[in-house]
């Protein structure tokens, strides 16, 4: 998908505490899950990755800590906390319910 | 708290941190051939970091300590700027009180010390400006004044032959000559028959200092003719050196009566029934044996009967709109 494809506001949050869910990762391997779990529709930039990460980090959703990474370089890994579990939970509620809302609306 | 702590504690290594992430995540995308949208690091470091800074203070830190640093290095532009910021300090007090004892006394009128100005005080507020209908109410009824004036001064384009000038024009009632005794230097000053009907008289009385320096003292002025915001007006006399009006630190560049006020102020728009229209700065001469205490009762009463006034004819203009 080309460069027309927005992510809607808040739902890149939504997806990388959703990826987290399954281990810690570095921001390298986030982007690619989210890209794989999407049937390679969602193309996470840098751009917006890592602002998103810090600021998550920041909020205390996920926590982040140097590591090595599979190829043997330093990397920094993200890991979702229990703040940023109960974060998730909400926001995927607000998100279920508005996409059905949204698919009301066009279907309907 | 936890966001204060956290972000003092890692202050120092965010810069870098960053930039190692993101050179990993280029490396790691290039080697497995995943085309990376290339971004602008810079911009993308500023936006990772941005909610960590200490906005405010860290700014203002860096802003004083870059501050300290220039002035440092250009002593004499810092005493320069130092001793320009003392002397206007310092001058714009002294002009101040100056204005504040000789307003009054050194007016170049006759008896300044018979002169009003007139003020509404109304708890802390206080009122200078009025309307013209509240004018008329004043000036037809006071008892106290022998003189009840008023003016304003706006900017306007005065044009002599071809040429237009920014000038400042002040708009004041038939008696203001008459109330201050000023007589004019050249020709006459107008009276209360040029200042009646309204649109009817465009005559102009000039400033000596506008009359020499624009029009090279032309002793024939009288009855030429200048523009004023493109209205013709008659040139009908000249005042005398060294006259400037009652606002000290104000020098108008001509006279003109009020009646003519559409023409020059207000768009064109007419303030001789709009009581909510207050432009006018009002100034008495107080009739002699009257104190300024019992003037100021007067005018009281007056204002309160005025203001009840400015109502009724509110009341009419709601009226006649529905």
């Amino acid at each position: 998908m080309g460069k027309s494809s927005v992510l809607l506001q808040g739902t890149l949050d939504l997806l990388i505490l959703h990826t987290l869910g399954r281990g810690p990762m570095h921001g390298y391997a986030i982007a690619q899950a989210i890209h794989l779990l999407s049937d390679e529709v969602l193309k996470v930039e840098e751009g917006s990755l890592y602002p998103a990460l810090y600021r998550l980090e920041l909020d205390g959703a996920i926590s982040a800590h140097w590591g090595t990474s599979e190829n043997n370089r330093k990397a920094k890994y993200y890991q979702i906390t229990k703040r940023g579990r109960s974060a998730f939970v909400d926001q995927q509620e607000t998100w279920s319910r508005l996409s059905a809302a949204v698919h009301r609306v066009l279907h309907g | 708290m936890r966001r204060f702590l956290l972000k003092l504690w890692r202050r120092r290594s965010l810069q870098a941190d960053i930039e190692t992430e993101l050179a990993f995540h280029r490396d790691m995308a290039k080697a497995q051939q995943n085309p990376v949208g290339l971004g602008n690091v810079t911009l993308i470091q500023e936006q990772a970091r941005d909610p960590w800074r200490f906005s405010f203070f860290e700014d203002f830190a860096r802003d004083l300590w870059y501050a300290a640093r220039r002035l440092r290095r250009a002593p004499v532009f810092t005493v320069t700027a130092l001793v320009s910021l003392a002397l206007g300090i310092g001058v714009n007090t002294a002009i101040f009180s100056l204005v504040d004892t000789v307003l009054v006394r050194s007016l170049p009128v006759d008896r300044p010390g018979e002169l009003e100005q007139v003020v509404v005080v109304d708890g802390t507020a206080e009122r200078s400006q009025f309307s013209y209908p509240v004018y008329r109410e004043l000036r037809a009824r006071t008892t106290v004044f022998s003189n009840l004036f008023a003016r304003t001064v706006t900017p306007a384009s005065v044009a002599v032959a071809n040429r237009a000038d920014r000038g400042l024009i002040e708009l004041v009632s038939g008696n203001y000559f008459q109330s201050l005794g000023v007589r004019p230097l050249l020709g006459r000053a107008f009276d209360d028959d040029d200042d009646r009907t309204p649109m009817s008289h465009a005559v102009v009385v000039l400033a000596f200092r506008y009359w020499k320096e624009r029009l090279a003292a032309d002793p024939a002025i009288a009855g030429k003719t200048i523009r004023i915001d493109n209205t013709p007006f008659t040139v009908i006399g000249v005042a005398p050196p060294g006259f400037f009006g009652v606002e000290v630190g104000t020098l108008p560049d001509a006279w003109v009566p009020l009646a003519i006020q559409p023409a020059v102020f207000g768009s064109g728009r007419s303030s001789f029934n709009e009581p909510g229209w207050s432009y006018l700065w009002l100034f008495g001469r107080r009739r002699e044996q009257v104190s300024s205490a019992l003037a100021q009762a007067n005018l009281a009463v007056l204002f309160q009967r005025s203001a009840n006034l400015s109502r009724r004819i509110s009341a009419l203009d709601a009226v006649s709109c529905i």
